[in-house]
């Protein structure tokens, strides 16, 4: 399980986290919900180590990561066992996708055996060739999470995954997803899209949504959540994201 | 030609003064200028601040200013006479270092740190990041600047004629004085440095080319 507890995070000396504890178990799904600038992504960010937290800690499978005894060094020992797909994908722009893709899993002697399936799966397997700025944000995207998902890591971070996805590739992701899932990695999974998040939740039992408002954790629960939202404000985000679906 | 054949020895004499004045200016800019790029970038208060003052300073003072003030003046008021061949290897040195470590600085200052980030938490070592990620993305940006101002630093050299020292454009003067056919002489030189910069300025162009477009994000 990876738990970050009682987490705050500030920039500028304004409080962007606030107390928040939450977890991901093994195997399932945790979907992150909230307006933008609730602190979604900062979360992301906090609970891989990537920005460290002003306070709280962050534990991985029960052994506590940070605070550790030397700065910064419960960070090297969480990747890439916790990574994370950002929402600009970061792709290293003087390598090929092949290579971008590759590079870190074989680096870490992971099998890579199965990257052309990944690849097709996305329907990225016939640009593998290309530049990251010779195809699309969409195209580039999925790359960044067949990268990710080659790493193997026990737990997966991804921020707004679908935010440059049409309906068709949405669905490409919700099945490369639920293999991922039922190999037993842990998602943790920002984004404003109902429908997908939906259907994430249903690839197992013990998956939960949690809601964001100004830092702080407004509401948590399973799938029930979405259809029967308890507080005002994650009613009227569940509601606006319906109309508008 | 008869007359670069008559002459070749005092040409060829010229040449390597110009060669070893390049080469001298050329190996301590760019390993000196790499370094204080580094530090500039790293250290900008004892060191990027001050790079970039005398780089503004030394943009706003013409070369052959320099080498002048540093033959003359300088070396007047210190009381010192040092032979015109190491002053002008000092002043191109200096020169080149300040702008390799300009171009340096520049290109680190403004490196994407989540390129890095995506590569640490992809599980790759701090080693891994620099070799294959920060190292080639960073390369790409100065090789073609650090090249083109190679070339520079090769036509500056003319500019140690002016303190006397004996290189290639020197000679040609001697030559021309005694002969006096400018014509073929500085016909011949000007066919030196289209040989020698033009291919260095191409590759300069090529590479920048290249490289833009695949570091693009777009």
């Amino acid at each position: 399980m990876l738990l970050g507890e009682n987490l705050t995070q500030s920039h500028s000396g304004v409080q962007i986290i606030r107390d928040v504890t939450i977890s991901v178990d093994a195997g399932s799904v945790t979907i992150l919900a909230g307006k933008s600038g609730s602190g979604k992504s900062t979360l992301l960010r906090t609970l891989s180590l990537l920005d460290l937290p002003r306070s709280g800690s962050v534990r991985l499978d029960g052994k506590q990561v940070y605070p550790s005894s030397n700065a910064g060094d419960g960070a090297k020992t969480i990747w890439p066992d916790v990574t994370i797909v950002f929402q600009q994908f970061f792709l290293w722009p003087h390598l090929t996708l092949r290579r971008n893709i590759l590079l870190p899993a074989s680096l870490r002697g992971r099998p890579v055996e199965r990257a052309d399936n990944l690849c097709d799966e996305l329907g990225i397997l016939h640009l593998l060739d290309r530049y990251p700025n010779q195809v699309s944000v969409g195209e580039r995207q999925r790359a960044a999470l067949a990268r990710a998902i080659l790493i193997r890591p026990r737990f997966l971070l991804l921020d707004e995954i679908t935010s440059a996805q049409d309906v068709h590739h949405v669905a490409l992701l919700l099945k490369v997803l639920q293999v991922v899932v039922e190999n037993g990695t842990g998602l943790l999974v920002v984004s404003h899209h109902v429908g997908f998040a939906r259907r994430l939740l249903s690839l197992s039992q013990s998956s939960r949504v949690v809601f964001l408002e100004t830092g702080a954790v407004i509401e948590t629960g399973g799938v029930d959540c979405l259809e029967a939202p308890r507080s005002d404000g994650f009613r009227k985000y569940v509601e606006f994201s319906r109309n508008l679906a | 030609m008869d007359i670069i054949l008559r002459y070749r020895e005092a040409f060829s004499a010229g040449l390597l003064v110009t060669v070893k004045l390049a080469s001298i200016a050329w190996a301590v800019g760019l390993l000196c200028g790499i370094l204080t790029g580094i530090l500039a970038s790293r250290y900008k208060l004892w060191c990027g601040y001050p790079l970039r003052a005398t780089s503004f300073t030394l943009a706003a003072v013409p070369p052959i200013v320099v080498l002048y003030w540093a033959h003359y003046p300088l070396q007047a008021a210190l009381e010192i006479v040092i032979s015109p061949f190491i002053t002008a290897s000092a002043v191109l040195s200096l020169i080149n270092v300040v702008v390799v470590a300009e171009i340096t600085r520049t290109a680190l200052d403004g490196f994407r740190t989540e390129y890095s980030v995506a590569a640490q938490v992809s599980g790759m070592t701090r080693l891994e990041t620099l070799r294959f990620i920060e190292l080639p993305l960073i390369g790409r940006q100065v090789a073609p600047s650090i090249l083109a101002s190679q070339v520079l630093i090769l036509q500056s050299t003319l500019f140690a004629s002016l303190i006397s020292v004996e290189e290639l454009f020197r000679v040609a003067q001697r030559v021309n004085s005694v002969v006096y056919k400018p014509i073929e002489i500085y016909s011949a030189i000007a066919v030196f440095f289209l040989i020698v910069c033009l291919p260095m300025y191409l590759l300069a162009y090529l590479l920048r080319r290249r490289f833009v477009r695949s570091l693009s994000e777009n």
